[in-house]
């Protein structure tokens, strides 16, 4: 692994270029909120961290798939459709790109509300990220930091 | 000058090992203590290891030596003599790559027409799990694309 990271759940599975409805994600890793650990550690998190499950699918925005907000709402249905499969509680997507998001989409992510899903749209080029406005889609802020600009 | 400190997750087979290392010793100076004499304690010391290991093999053997057999058209996977997983390449479509926990990594094969899976340990193999992965998901392709030109 190079470069930092933090901790946000106990992912254990990974797929690359994962179907999602008839989207093809470039990587989708699933896990649990609860910590494994040893003995104490292991009983603190039976005790006090809620065991749900999770998924972050991330996605490589290019022109060919023609992002808009009417994508990005399919893309999101097609999510709900997987998690409710795999029986996932919370899910993270993130959508990266080289270069700015445009309006409209920004502000429909800014104005998504679900709260088991958080959306991220990351400029890499500036290193811009706009967050949905659930819990989810705000700790993205904080567990998907973007690239310095150059 | 930075300071760097990283802390390992406790590696269950070493504590073993070093609890058996410790129970040999202890063993040892039982002996010596109820025998009194140092060559005796010794002698039923190389006993008890004799027959420890000799009891313990076949205990191995059945629950957890792991197999593994594949070429471009099918694998097999044997775990002990419990344990015994055939399939084509063809039978999956999808492919993960799995964190067993205590830093056992391994793939994962979903079968295409039913909801169940196969497991392969691959770091238990001595194999790279990522490249094990890239090699897996490159077969089912091509089993699936053979598929599709026999249909």
């Amino acid at each position: 692994m190079v470069g930092k990271a933090r901790w946000v759940a106990d992912f254990t599975e990974s797929f690359r270029n994962y179907s999602v409805g008839d989207i093809i994600f470039d990587l989708v890793v699933t896990g649990m909120t609860r910590p494994k650990g040893l003995l104490l550690s292991r009983i603190y998190a039976y005790f006090f961290t809620p065991n749900y499950r999770v998924a972050c699918l991330a996605l490589s925005v290019t022109p060919k798939l023609g992002l808009d907000r009417y994508r990005l709402a399919g893309i999101v249905r097609a999510v709900e459709k997987f998690m409710s499969r795999n029986k996932i509680d919370w899910s993270w997507i993130v959508l990266a790109k080289e270069d700015a998001f445009s309006e409209p989409l920004k502000s429909f992510v800014q104005g998504y509300r679900a709260q088991e899903i958080g959306v991220a749209l990351l400029d890499l080029s500036s290193g811009d990220m706009t967050t949905s406005s659930s819990y989810l889609g705000k700790n993205l802020e904080k567990y998907a930091r973007p690239p310095k600009a150059k | 000058m930075n300071t760097i400190q990283r802390v390992s997750p406790t590696n269950l087979f070493i504590s073993w090992a070093s609890i058996a290392a410790a129970l040999s010793l202890a063993s040892l100076a039982a002996g010596y203590m109820a025998f009194g004499m140092i060559i005796y304690s010794t002698i039923s010391f190389i006993l008890n290891l004799a027959i420890s290991a000799v009891a313990a093999w076949p205990v191995y053997r059945y629950y957890f030596h792991k197999k593994l057999s594949m070429d471009d058209e099918q694998f097999t996977v044997e775990i002990g003599r419990r344990e015994k997983v055939s399939g084509r390449w063809s039978e999956f479509d999808e492919v993960s790559l799995m964190h067993f926990g205590r830093g056992r990594m391994g793939i994962r094969l979903y079968y295409r027409d039913k909801d169940d899976f196969v497991e392969i340990p691959a770091s238990d193999l001595k194999l790279d799990a990522s490249d094990l992965r890239f090699k897996a998901i490159e077969l089912t392709k091509k089993g699936q694309a053979s598929n599709g030109k026999q249909g």
